[in-house]
């Protein structure tokens, strides 16, 4: 990538940041009703709001208060809860681990199916085990990951009682036990993104298949577990590592409502207590930062797909 | 504005226009499913049945039977009724955002394709940044800021759908612009406008509204995650997201309660991709055809 390119990606990167706080601040402060209010209850006397405005600075302009928490924000100060007044980028850290731990494995778990059976799927497309696979992907793409949880909660925790429900073991508490606590939540998220990539990878490997040089390396007799890997998958999947990275949107949003469903510790259980809560700094900080995490993964990815496919540099 | 020229037409007419030839099962199913469907919404209120907020506390977690044909929930209320009313909840809502998408993106993304320059810049970048926000969290801001009702939960995914309509919207328009007919049009002196309206926009019904059916399941999606984080319809009206997240802790005991609209979600947003995919896939071919 050229320069200049790379110079003009950095500034329009710069400006979506930019433009996401500038959102992120419009959204959480047009609302509504009064933190303050909120807070201290609604007969809560005027002196005392009034006292506890100017401690929050909600006495200032609002342009000020945006340049304040802006400037604050880039140094890593969020503020702190109205509620406990615990640092907000402190209690985000805190629950960080457990939604990335819960990403990392529904990436890892759906991408370890999803690719076997997509090739599988274009290798013997229109076959039995395509039409099953596609018919399955249509299914699970018509539930959203809340209802595969209960589902799965119903299957494994009801009726043959294999799995706890709810609850989350720490990694301190034993790896195991930590895995186990995940294993239906990961799961969940990962059967509603297995017919997203199932049905991409099966896409591209089918156009792929009907390549010369694909005939050419079947027509030299080279086995069809030769030619799937080492030939085809290569260029099949430049779409599927986009989709795996933008990806992490839906994601996220499926993250929340799984950590919901299964009480987990995680960042989307801390943005739904925050609403819950109207601890509005808090919420207000969570957004900003998975929203500011969420465009720099996507620009990473971005920036790998034009090491993995050269052209695209060029182009 | 004639952007309201586009939802006026039902978006189920397209694939069935498409593929009368064959006659195709799962199509036939899946329009049946939504006819009955928008039906029983319609006419829910006329119909005998009881009340979805009328509190029976005999038959609490009563199972399917005569009286309440698909049993009773945790307060003894009437599981088809508040499936039922559900289903205009859902319905509402995907028919609103889903007009607000094509009405919004619509036209800024027709905009930004036909007039260029600094609009296109201005269009896109917004677009952007709402792209930023992973989908389930700017629609939760939203709500909670605005809070919980039908018309914020409709606003609230309509502005998650504005960005991707409005890229369809300005790559389609981006195409036709420089087509003859276009230049045509600009040489016998149409304005703008009428270019835009009367050119451009009948070409982009047809990509729109198979668009549109996609985006119809997504919304039902979103709604019924939204009801099941308490952040759809306020209780007790009947969310099918909010009935599966407030019965979650009968599911031992009375798990009808749930799987009935657990179906009903399943049933309408697989009825919608399907058409929807049917719907891409007969647009495409008549394009790449010509």
């Amino acid at each position: 990538m050229s320069f200049a390119r790379m110079r003009s990606r950095l500034l329009s990167l710069v400006l979506v940041v930019w433009g996401v706080t500038i959102a992120t601040f419009v959204l959480a402060n047009l609302m509504p009703g009064d933190p303050v209010l909120a807070l201290l209850g609604e007969d809560a006397t005027p002196e005392n709001v009034a006292v506890w405005r100017a401690k929050l600075g909600l006495d200032q302009p609002l342009l000020v208060r945006y340049a304040d928490w802006l400037l604050n924000a880039l140094q890593g100060d969020f503020g702190a809860s109205y509620r406990t007044e615990e640092q907000v980028f402190d209690m985000i850290l805190h629950r960080l681990p457990v939604t990335v731990e819960i990403l990392l494995l529904t990436q890892i778990v759906a991408l370890a199916i999803a690719v076997p059976c997509g090739i599988y799927s274009a290798w013997r497309s229109g076959g039995h085990f395509d039409r099953a696979a596609m018919g399955t992907s249509l299914g699970l793409l018509s539930m959203p990951p809340f209802l595969i949880g209960i589902l799965l909660i119903y299957l494994f925790s009801i009726q043959l009682g294999l799995l706890p429900a709810t609850g989350y073991a720490s990694l301190d508490e034993g790896v195991l036990e930590n895995l186990q606590s995940l294993l239906l939540p990961v799961l969940a998220l990962a059967l509603a993104e297995i017919p997203v990539y199932l049905r991409l990878l099966r896409e591209d490997m089918m156009q792929t298949l009907q390549q010369d040089y694909i005939a050419v390396a079947r027509a030299k007799g080279m086995p069809p577990r030769r030619i799937l890997l080492f030939h085809a998958l290569r260029p099949s999947s430049f779409s599927l590592i986009t989709v795996v990275g933008v990806n992490i949107g839906r994601l996220i949003g499926g993250a929340i409502i799984v950590e919901v469903l299964f009480a987990l510790p995680g960042i989307g259980q801390l943005l739904i207590q925050s609403v819950y809560q109207q601890d509005f700094l808090v919420l207000q900080g969570i957004v900003l930062f998975v929203a500011v995490a969420f465009v720099l993964v996507n620009a990473a990815v971005d920036l790998l797909y034009t090491f993995l496919d050269p052209r695209t540099s060029h182009g | 504005m004639a952007e309201s020229v586009l939802p006026a037409r039902a978006p189920a007419s397209e694939p069935v226009a498409a593929r009368r030839r064959a006659l195709d099962v799962p199509v036939c199913l899946s329009i049946g499913w939504l006819a009955l469907l928008v039906g029983l919404s319609i006419v829910g209120p006329l119909l005998p049945i009881p009340d979805p907020n009328a509190q029976d506390l005999v038959s609490m977690l009563a199972p399917p039977g005569e009286a309440h044909w698909l049993g009773a929930d945790s307060l003894g209320r009437d599981v088809f009724a508040r499936v039922l009313y559900g289903a205009r909840i859902s319905l509402t809502v995907g028919l609103g955002s889903v007009a607000i998408g094509l009405l919004v993106g619509g036209g800024l993304g027709m905009v930004a394709g036909y007039y260029r320059g600094w609009s296109e810049q201005m269009v896109m970048g917004f677009m952007n940044v709402l792209l930023a926000f992973p989908a389930l969290i700017l629609a939760i801001t939203i709500v909670a800021n605005l809070g919980g009702s039908l018309l914020n939960v409709t606003l609230a995914i309509g502005t998650l759908f504005v960005p991707a309509f409005a890229r369809i919207a300005r790559a389609n328009t981006l195409v036709f612009r420089r087509r003859e007919f276009v230049l045509v049009a600009q040489a016998l002196g149409a304005r703008d406008p009428r270019i835009l309206l009367r050119e451009i926009l009948p070409n982009l019904v047809g990509p729109m509204l198979s668009y549109s059916l996609v985006m119809f399941a997504i919304a039902v999606l979103a709604e019924a995650s939204l009801g099941f984080l308490g952040l759809s319809v306020p209780p007790p009206a009947p969310s099918w997201g909010s009935i599966i997240s407030n019965e979650r802790a009968n599911l031992d005991t009375a798990p009808h309660v749930i799987f009935v609209p657990a179906a009903a979600i399943f049933l309408t947003v697989m009825s919608l991709n399907l058409l929807g995919e049917r719907a891409q896939r007969a647009y495409d071919i008549r394009v790449h055809g010509k």
